[in-house]
């Protein structure tokens, strides 16, 4: 008996073994979810079942509990079981923290994280079951693998994003370290050990939690100042920010921000006083960028750290794409408004001076960081922008025309310092080319990015991620000029980030988003198929990358929308502008760019199918946001827009109201960017500044157009547009001399530069037509009326809203002038011949619904 | 009881037994590595972990003396692998701040005796599975094995191989004991050791 007992011993230890192998690779690498394996053969008594479940052996002993790996029966999976100390809970409160934390965390379904299955007491023990993961320790897998930056960092965005889709879901972390973070087979990281480890020290007070548990300085070198000063209420999510700066740091550094010391208070001191040691002369060194990224997640100030790890994440991003980084800014825009107080300048356009501390910041960093490394860079920046904003001073010009200004005067000075280094200037280039496309001086952005390209395909190997960068900024800058050189840059882009990154990398879709769209943009009608399919892989992709990519989804929903209306495949184009729109509502953030063009095209696209509602309610929304992406600029466009939905809503006293603001505006604004023509402009709208809301004469609209007529930085034909968008609407008011005065200095321009058959032409006969036949000038109206009818029926098709509103007006025409027929015979034989329709239908006009004989003859 | 393992290492003192150095670091190069990698260390350095211990003692297995009092070659290897490790911990964390001190710092392991135990325990009875395969029947091994690593029920492996519970059994019976015997012949029974090392 005692053989066979003996016997059954050491099988079980033997299994014992077997087990622990099964959690180790083959190179004998730790493979579970702790660092130490089994421990000892038996179970200690610690716990002896479970209900529900098989309790298959040990994998860690810890000051908090055990993990097991265990079986359970229903459903039937392996999990990973943890069970807390034994008197974990001092009182009922405490217990009922657990019961809450674990409900809200068994809420959490993500991809980066470990799911929580449900929780229970085993005797007086707490316990926790989870998803078994197979992995390594993120620094083990560190360690063992000898993965590129982009790889580390994209692991790390990984990161950042899991834990932000818990902080979304009301759920912080508290200890987040290596130690908590597995990277599966696949490369995937998990984060575990949310908050749940914590509930069990009552307190978030990291102090009580270390020496309770005897988790020394591994723990405490990831906490944050706030956690080790002790003082709880302190503890938010920019904790979990600060944690995930040292996980971060130690990835590119393999050490830890600070040096470590076996002297609790020494070290505490560290953490919460001592700056990091610089990365970027250590063994691995990264750049000074990344740097500026790392040490911000790991400022002492909470207030100064990312807000939230999206931002962070973000941020990781843009430097990704060797864009100007979010936490550059920070710092240079609080040094800018210092400076710009000291020289008494007035911060008109935020949105603008913004653009120009991203694009100098970055300057600045290449062109003092490298020669003076010493010298602190706060200082340097300083001192550029100080000189920067000294020279933009003396042209005081409104924002838009100061920010030109500012960027002009900058490549003077790149030309002269930076001529005999080129990285710096391939550098600097592409700051600016991106600033000029940012706020879509494209031919300017152009220009700098050519040359950026050329600098750069001379000095960096193929695969450099800056030559990358230049060459797809450059072709997303051709598009939008529709040049179809585009299409063979974006080709390149495309191809070296598949080579670099792989197929699902999201710098990857971002270039077949690209390319797709200069396909579409340039391409002949072969290439628009292409698009299509380009779009539809980079949807896929961007909806695989989920919800932390929504950005880039949105992009480019909206990019196939505008190919979709390019096209004219309105219906399909409607269900993408929907979503692409859901998705920023989603965000939350009006001030995105992309965010501020959708909206404005999907109103745009409202207005064209008749919803003006929508489009209304759309466009009130982009004048408030446009401004704080675009500055001024598009606000008389955006006014005007407005104007003519509020118009076609029959809501004329608004329209006016809108169409005059606009006036305004561009009056102002030629005013200051163009002072040899602004004395005629601006007495010609003094009537409008004079009386903000009185009626005025359209003679008023009307001097004021021809105020700017002739001159050659207005667009003529927007004039003219203009001329006939108030004429209309004056007509509609009532008012029919004053808007054929209008109509009339609108064909007057349109004529100039259109042909005589243009539908622009065609459109303004129509409404002049219009206004005759309320004067009573029937005769001179009828063969306006005629042949623009014609015009605008073959063009848009019979029921267009146009070709509608010229039938409308044609027969308001015989309604009062009688039937063509009676009234005098064939008023109109010129254009019936012009027409070419022969006189088989009597009237020329083919198939309109003339009114009734009896009622002509009455009149 | 003794007898194996003594004679292994006086076979392995006798530089000309090519043999016996193979089977000695069989058994022991994978003891030393996992052990190292417990203590917190990174392949690369429980490699070098490992290196290191095996050169010592090939260096000086020749004056080693077989003494039970100071606990064997079970505390000399734990002495030579306890001071290596040390070592290498002090100099990385002279290099300022390396994690890996930290990693083995973190929780509240077993302490390094513990460990060596478990690891020298461990190692010992998967070289002696190995040692005992070659000394049962094909057909037994087969049935062990199915019951050890692939968890099966008796009646799963009687039904694969076409064996009645019974002599499932048996072969099980068979191979643990003779397991036993190899473990009896390695002497690794002792437990006397942590207690006699005080480090």
């Amino acid at each position: 008996m005692a053989e066979i007992e003996a016997e059954q011993q050491l099988f079980g230890e033997l299994r014992q073994v077997v087990c622990e192998e099964e959690n180790m690779s083959v190179a004998g690498r730790t493979r579970f979810q702790d660092v130490s394996a089994c421990h000892g053969s038996s179970r200690d008594g610690f716990i002896d079942s479970i209900e529900g479940y098989d309790l298959d052996c040990e994998l860690h002993r810890g000051g908090q509990g055990v993990i097991y790996k265990a079986t359970q029966h229903v459903p039937r999976r392996t999990v990973a079981l943890k069970v807390l100390l034994a008197g974990s809970f001092a009182s009922p409160r405490e217990r009922f923290r657990f019961d809450r934390e674990v409900g809200l965390i068994t809420s959490l379904r993500h991809p980066n994280i470990v799911t929580v299955f449900e929780s229970g007491t085993a005797g007086s023990r707490p316990y926790f079951t989870m998803e078994f993961v197979q992995g390594w320790h993120l620094d083990q897998y560190l360690v063992d693998r000898d993965l590129s930056l982009h790889d580390r960092l994209r692991l790390f965005q990984k990161i950042c994003w899991a834990m932000h889709y818990a902080h979304q879901h009301g759920v912080m972390h508290r200890d987040l370290k290596p130690g908590n973070i597995l990277v599966d087979e696949t490369g995937e990281p998990r984060v575990l050990d949310f908050g749940l480890a914590k509930a069990d020290t009552g307190e978030t007070n990291i102090l009580q939690h270390v020496t309770v548990t005897g988790e020394f300085m591994g723990t405490l070198a990831y906490a944050s100042p706030e956690q080790v000063t002790g003082d709880p209420s302190q503890v938010d999510i920019r904790t979990d920010v600060y944690s995930l700066g040292v996980v971060l740091y130690e990835m590119l550094s393999e050490h830890l921000p600070y040096e470590t010391t076996d002297h609790l208070g020494e070290m505490l001191r560290r953490i919460s006083q001592d700056e990091p040691a610089s990365l970027t002369g250590g063994e691995r060194p990264v750049d000074d960028e990344l740097e500026t990224i790392v040490m911000k997640a790991l400022a002492k100030d909470k207030e100064r750290r990312y807000q939230s790890t999206e931002a962070l994440a973000l941020d990781i991003e843009h430097y990704l794409k060797c864009e100007p980084i979010e936490a550059r800014r920070d710092s240079t825009w609080y040094v800018l408004r210092k400076a710009l107080r000291r020289h008494k300048l007035a911060v008109v356009a935020a949105a603008f001076m913004l653009l120009v501390i991203i694009a100098f910041s970055a300057t600045m960093t290449v062109m003092y960081g490298k020669a003076e490394r010493e010298a602190t860079r706060a200082k340097q920046t300083q001192v550029f922008l100080e000189r920067l904003l000294a020279s933009a001073s003396s042209y005081d010009l409104g924002p838009d025309v100061k920010l030109l200004a500012v960027l002009q005067s900058a490549e003077q000075r790149i030309h002269d310092e930076l001529a005999a280094q080129p990285e710096v200037e391939a550098s600097v280039r592409l700051t600016i080319g991106r600033t000029y496309a940012s706020i879509r001086f494209f031919a300017q952005a152009e220009h700098h990015l050519r040359a950026a390209l050329k600098i750069s395909r001379e000095v960096y190997g193929k695969d450099d991620p800056r030559l990358v960068a230049s060459v797809a900024l450059l072709g997303v800058v051709l598009a939008e000029q529709n040049k179809p050189a585009s299409i063979r840059l974006q080709r390149e882009a495309l191809d070296t980030r598949l080579r670099l990154y792989g197929a699902d990398d999201p710098l990857t879709a971002e270039s077949t988003m690209d390319l797709a769209s200069a396909l579409g943009r340039c391409g002949q009608d072969e290439h628009i198929v292409k698009a299509q399919a380009l779009f539809d892989r980079a949807i896929e992709r961007y909806r695989d990358l989920g919800p932390s990519h929504r950005r880039g989804l949105a992009r480019c929903l909206h990019k196939l929308a505008n190919l979709h209306l390019q096209q004219d495949q309105y219906d399909q184009a409607e269900p993408v502008l929907e979503e692409a729109l859901a998705i920023y509502r989603q965000l939350a953030d009006g001030d995105d760019p992309y965010a501020v063009e959708l909206i404005h095209d999907y109103a745009t696209f409202l207005a064209w199918a008749g919803e003006y509602e929508q489009a209304d309610e759309l466009l009130r929304e982009s004048l408030v946001i446009t401004p704080r992406a675009f500055g001024q600029v598009a606000m008389p466009y955006l006014s005007w827009e407005l104007g003519k939905v509020r118009h076609a809503q029959h809501n004329y006293a608004a329209a006016e109201a809108m169409y005059r603001k606009a006036l305004v505006k561009s009056c102002v604004r030629i005013a200051e960017k163009l002072p040899h023509i602004s004395e005629p402009v601006l007495s010609a709208a003094s009537p409008l500044f004079r009386e903000e809301d009185g009626e005025v004469d359209a003679s008023v609209y009307l001097a004021i157009f021809r105020s700017m007529r002739g001159v050659k930085q207005v667009p003529q034909l927007q004039l003219a547009q203009g001329l006939f968008d108030l004429g209309v609407l004056r007509l509609d008011q009532g008012d029919a001399s004053g808007a054929a005065a209008l109509l009339r200095e609108s064909l007057d321009i349109r004529s100039e530069h259109l042909a005589a058959d243009h539908v622009l032409m065609a459109e303004a006969n129509s409404a002049l037509g219009g206004c005759l036949t309320k004067l009573g000038e029937f005769a001179q109206a009828e063969p306006l009326l005629v042949a623009s009818y014609q015009r605008l029926k073959a063009v848009h098709g019979e029921a267009s809203v146009p070709a509608d509103t010229a039938r409308a007006r044609l027969l308001d025409l015989y309604k009062q002038w009688g039937p063509p027929d009676e009234a005098g015979g064939l008023k109109l034989p010129n254009s019936r011949a012009g027409a070419g329709t022969g006189a088989s239908t009597g009237s020329g006009i083919g198939d309109v619904d003339l009114p009734a004989k009896t009622g002509a003859s009455s009149s | 009881m003794r007898t194996t393992r003594v004679s292994l290492l006086l076979r392995v003192k006798d530089a000309s037994d090519g043999n016996a150095w193979d089977e000695f670091h069989d058994l022991y190069a994978p003891l030393l590595y996992n052990y190292a990698r417990s203590r917190g260390l990174s392949s690369a350095d429980a490699e070098e972990i490992r290196d290191q211990c095996l050169e010592v003692v090939a260096r000086k297995i020749t004056d080693f003396e077989y003494d039970r009092a100071k606990g064997g070659f079970k505390c000399w290897l734990y002495r030579i692998a306890s001071y290596k490790i040390i070592d290498m911990l002090r100099k990385s964390r002279e290099k300022r701040a390396d994690t890996r001190v930290l990693r083995s710092l973190r929780s509240p392991e077993p302490s390094p005796d513990e460990l060596w135990e478990k690891h020298w325990r461990n190692e010992h009875l998967k070289f002696c599975v190995q040692q005992a395969r070659a000394s049962v029947s094909e057909q037994s091994y087969r049935a062990f094995h199915m019951l050890l690593f692939d968890g099966c029920s008796v009646t799963d492996v009687g039904e694969a191989l076409g064996l009645n519970a019974n002599q499932v059994y048996k072969a099980k019976s068979r191979v643990l004991q003779r397991i036993r015997e190899v473990l009896d012949q390695l002497g690794t029974s002792d437990g006397v050791v942590a207690t006699q090392l005080g480090l």
